[in-house]
């Protein structure tokens, strides 16, 4: 397996992700300034995107391999109401996530990514170790070969600099920036507490 | 006497019930007891008490459309979106009201494992009690356009909390 170097992931990022800019609404903006959705990192963010939904059948088909062994939760038809998602997005249940809780309130343990940007997957788990983190590696190592992950001491990296549509400038991280906002839903961050 | 306070305050009333997004909002408004400045010199303005409304926003401001039909696998399936422009005013005495408009689009998918078909008007009730629970979390002194920001990024931190399994979306 390639060693994934923080730089290469950071100039990654940066290829798609303005630095220093927050992606404010358009009409927000004035008039003769720049707009985040016309910087030249957006619009390579939007071409990645419009990719995931012309390839869109590999993961479709990945997917249902899946479904017959494990729930699971496909997070990726944001793409398909415009949304550009830098990633293909899925989560997990197990049987634990259900005890002791409200059916309504039943959080996935597992969310699993393959990345629009580059060659890399991540696995987020934050359930007790079984078959299920490795079952689902195999798959997504069958179905995009050569793709491989980011340890956690770098995926876990502050880019304090861009602002990945999920969260305030300044709390992305490199995981985030690759996989999407949904990576934190398995163990999501405390809400503001009312004023 | 005073009228202009009076006029003022009569004002603030109105600007209350007319603008705060529907029937009166709970706790209408919120004034931040800013004193006056005690250094300012004779001829600049002493800092008004100001207020905001906090506005109730409506299920009618989440008009939810179908995106992709259910397929019917998995543990969630198919998408709906709403496309919301979403009012907020602050009020400032004696008389200035500034009102902006936040754009935003929810995104929930049509079915779920634990919730049954979600219905348009569930799904507009999720989002609204998001929405109304973000808004109590808000610095209504933000520039509009990093306020609309703030906000739509809270709404998608709070689905998560609120709806853990729910897996909606909001963007701008």
């Amino acid at each position: 397996m390639t060693k994934v170097m923080q730089s290469e992931l950071l100039e990654l990022i940066y290829q798609h992700y303005p630095r220093g800019m927050l992606a404010l609404s358009r009409v927000h903006v004035p008039i003769g300034e720049l707009y985040y959705d016309d910087t030249e990192e957006h619009v390579r963010l939007i071409v990645a995107a419009a990719r995931g939904r012309r390839e869109y059948a590999k993961w479709s088909t990945m997917l249902d391999g899946l479904y017959a062994r494990f729930s699971v939760q496909n997070e990726s038809l944001h793409l398909w109401s415009g949304g550009n998602d830098p990633a293909y997005s899925a989560r997990i249940y197990r049987p634990k996530d259900s005890e002791n809780v409200q059916p309504e309130q039943v959080r996935a343990s597992l969310s699993f990514h393959v990345s629009l940007l580059g060659p890399y997957y991540g696995i987020h788990d934050a359930g007790e170790p079984d078959e299920i983190t490795q079952a689902v590696a195999k798959e997504i190592e069958s179905t995009y070969p050569g793709y491989c992950t980011i340890p956690p001491d770098i995926g876990n990296t502050v880019v304090p600099d861009v602002d990945d549509a999920g969260a305030p400038m300044g709390e992305a991280t490199i995981y985030t920036c690759l996989f999407s906002r949904v990576w934190t839903w398995v163990v999501p961050p405390p809400l503001p507490i009312a004023k | 006497m005073n009228y202009a306070a009076i006029l003022g305050a009569c004002f603030v009333g109105f600007a209350t019930l007319a603008f705060g997004g529907g029937p009166v909002p709970k706790g209408p408004v919120v004034p931040k007891n800013e004193a006056a400045d005690p250094q300012a010199k004779d001829g600049q303005e002493q800092e008004a008490r100001e207020g905001a409304t906090f506005p109730n926003f409506k299920l009618s401001e989440f008009p939810f459309v179908v995106i992709v039909p259910d397929d019917g696998k998995g543990e969630a399936g198919g998408w709906q979106a709403a496309r919301a422009n979403l009012e907020f005013t602050r009020v400032s005495l004696p008389i200035t009201m500034i009102t902006w408009f936040c754009p935003l689009t929810v995104e929930i998918p049509i079915r779920h494992s634990t919730r049954g078909i979600i219905t348009p008007l569930a799904a507009a009730t999720m989002s609204a009690a998001v929405a109304n629970s973000v808004v109590a979390t808000m610095d209504f002194k933000l520039p509009q356009g990093i306020f609309c920001d703030t906000f739509k990024t809270r709404m998608l931190a709070a689905f998560p909390v609120m709806y853990p399994g729910l897996g909606a979306r909001v963007t701008k």
